[in-house]
């Protein structure tokens, strides 16, 4: 990109911005209502949608000019699963941690307290029924993973299947199914509502994972540099924003007003804060809760991050062939765009690309060797 | 042998045309109970040919999963687009319906079906916007009849006399009549001073 495409007014001024009512979703809220965007030259309009299939759709038909979206999802849409294979452009993540796995009570009479005890019994009485938000989205990737961990297999030894967020906690109460990975505040409602326990936080699989991602597509990108770069840029103010401890009960306001979620703000606010009480005795402050920003850590778009999963999609078989990881990842996460939006607001980028994670089961990930990685679990498609 | 279909979270409203107008092109309209609870076990038991659902329904991951995993489920047709062409993609854009089709079907029957369907959508959509404007033109009509009988009783108008008043009341203000109406009925504290408007106007005149 030029310096003069650099410089001047978005080529776009009005984007709209799909988001799904999650608390998650909040720095997109925040950019709009907080007036970010305006000081980017940019007026944004945030569109609740109530599918993420809708998300993608809206997205690859221009109706909407960027979204949230969830990290896995973009990678499916990049390489054509269950569907034509689209370009996309992720430009910086949206969030990490926060999401969780949800129990039945049901579970809880028959003796299951943790996953090991659920492990025992699905060996023991196949027939559970699990429930993930999107075929290839994070929420499903946590779920595989976790259960995979302690044994289980998840394509085989459970029924999977996919339900709206929102619909989550009333499947359980009708014994629909037996558990879910979902984001905020669904396992909190679970909690409330006496339906289901918290089994793991998403934060306890993997502390510090990547979450929600910003996308546009590519052609969007490239025909739009400069709205591309400025809706970034509003965007890392606004997730600067959401992580000050002083802005936390604003946001939780902004987050559960009808607009948005559409809840009570006490379901929000505790997990927000890092609160949480996962419904059958324990409460904790946890150490690695839902966050926006985090110096730029959580905003910069990984390599390593989208490598993940890649290396997920392969090893469940949704990739069916090995795909060239390190040329999709380079081409998805565009640091670029990440790179001009952090010197427009005077945030400092870290020049590393990839980063090194411990999951909760001892595996490390530090975007070396994807094939090797992908390959390496004994439990996988 | 004839296309099954299913229509998943469509509006009450047009349901029952739409299934008409199917049947009509050949198809078997699956029965569903409304609402579908557990829309994957019902897409397993039925096995449709081809899924119909309301572009906003959440219940749409769920058929994308079932795309994805079992390789007879129907699949989104905006993939199947991406082969048959854009005007197709297009069409289904406006439509407010996703579709979600099985491989086996030709893309000239697809596209026949989903013509059919928007066909029937689009009725729809006029049927409504013409309920609208008409029940819109009503409570125009009301509103300003009842400012009308306001102004009677309270000042002793003639019929004639209050309407040209109510008119050019509005016209002063640029507002359209029944806007104006509407102001002064849910005002009523502004009445006098609206009559007192009036009263100058209709000296000057």
């Amino acid at each position: 990109m030029s310096a003069l495409a650099a410089s001047g007014a978005p080529e776009k001024s009005e984007l709209r911005v799909g988001f799904m009512p999650l608390t998650d979703c909040a720095p997109i809220i925040v950019a709009a209502a907080k007036g970010f965007d305006r000081r980017h030259g940019l007026r944004i309009v945030p569109v609740r949608e109530s599918s993420w299939a809708a998300v993608r759709d809206r997205l690859l038909r221009g109706e909407n000019d960027a979204s949230q979206l969830l990290y896995g999802m973009a990678y499916g849409v990049q390489t054509g699963v269950g569907g034509a294979a689209r370009e996309l452009a992720i430009t910086m993540g949206l969030s990490r941690n926060g999401q969780g796995i949800t129990l039945s009570r049901a579970l809880l009479a028959r003796g299951v307290r943790d996953g090991a005890s659920l492990a025992a019994l699905v060996h023991r009485e196949p027939g559970c029924t699990f429930a993930h938000t999107f075929p290839t989205g994070n929420h499903a990737m946590w779920l595989y993973y976790w259960l995979a961990a302690l044994g289980v297999q998840p394509l085989r030894e459970v029924r999977m299947t996919t339900v709206p967020p929102p619909q989550m906690v009333a499947q359980m109460r009708a014994g629909i199914m037996d558990g879910y990975c979902v984001g905020e505040p669904w396992n909190a409602h679970a909690v409330r509502e006496g339906v289901g326990f918290t089994v793991a936080t998403s934060q306890h699989i993997w502390p510090d994972h990547p979450g929600k991602a910003l996308g546009m597509t590519a052609a969007f990108v490239d025909a739009h540099p400069r709205s591309a770069r400025a809706l970034t840029a509003a965007l890392l103010e606004a997730a600067r924003w959401c992580d000050a401890r002083g802005n936390r009960a604003e946001l939780a306001r902004l987050l559960a007003a009808p607009a948005c979620i559409d809840c009570e703000v006490a379901a929000i606010a505790d997990r927000l804060d890092g609160d949480y009480d996962d419904g059958i005795g324990r409460r904790w402050h946890d150490a690695h809760p839902l966050r926006f920003f985090d110096d730029g850590a959580v905003t910069q778009p990984w390599l390593s991050d989208g490598l993940w999963f890649l290396t997920q999609l392969r090893r469940w078989g949704l990739l069916r062939s090995e795909p060239e990881y390190l040329d999709i990842a380079a081409r998805v996460q565009r640091l670029d765009v990440y790179h001009d939006a952090c010197a427009a607001v005077g945030i400092a980028a870290p020049r590393a690309v990839m980063r090194r994670s411990v999951l909760f089961d001892g595996g490390v990930w530090d975007g070396s060797d994807p094939a090797a990685y992908a390959a390496s679990f004994a439990i996988r498609a | 042998m004839s296309t099954r279909v299913l229509i998943a979270g469509a509006a009450a409203a047009y349901r029952p045309r739409l299934c008409a107008a199917l049947e009509q092109a050949g198809c078997v309209v699956l029965p569903a109970p409304e609402p579908i609870v557990d829309l994957e076990a019902l897409v397993q038991d039925l096995a449709p040919d081809l899924i119909l659902i309301h572009a906003e329904s959440p219940d749409r991951d769920t058929l994308e999963n079932l795309a994805v995993f079992h390789e007879r489920a129907p699949k989104p047709v905006i993939a199947l687009c991406a082969r048959a062409g854009s005007a197709l993609s297009e069409q289904i854009d406006r439509a407010g319906f996703s579709f979600y089709a099985v491989d086996e079907l030709s893309p000239a029957l697809l596209q026949s079906l989903v013509q059919v369907s928007l066909a029937q959508f689009q009725r729809e959509q006029t049927l409504r916007e013409s309920l609208a404007q008409a029940q819109a033109e009503l409570g125009d009509r009301r509103d300003v009849d009842r400012a009308k009988c306001l102004l009677m009783e309270r000042y002793g108008m003639k019929e004639s006399e209050a309407y040209h008043h109510l008119r050019r009341a509005a016209m002063r203000r640029a507002q359209k009549l029944p806007d104006f109406a509407r102001t002064m009925l849910r005002d009523e504290s502004q009445l006098d001073h609206f009559a007192a408007e009036m009263a100058r106007a209709a000296r000057q005149a």
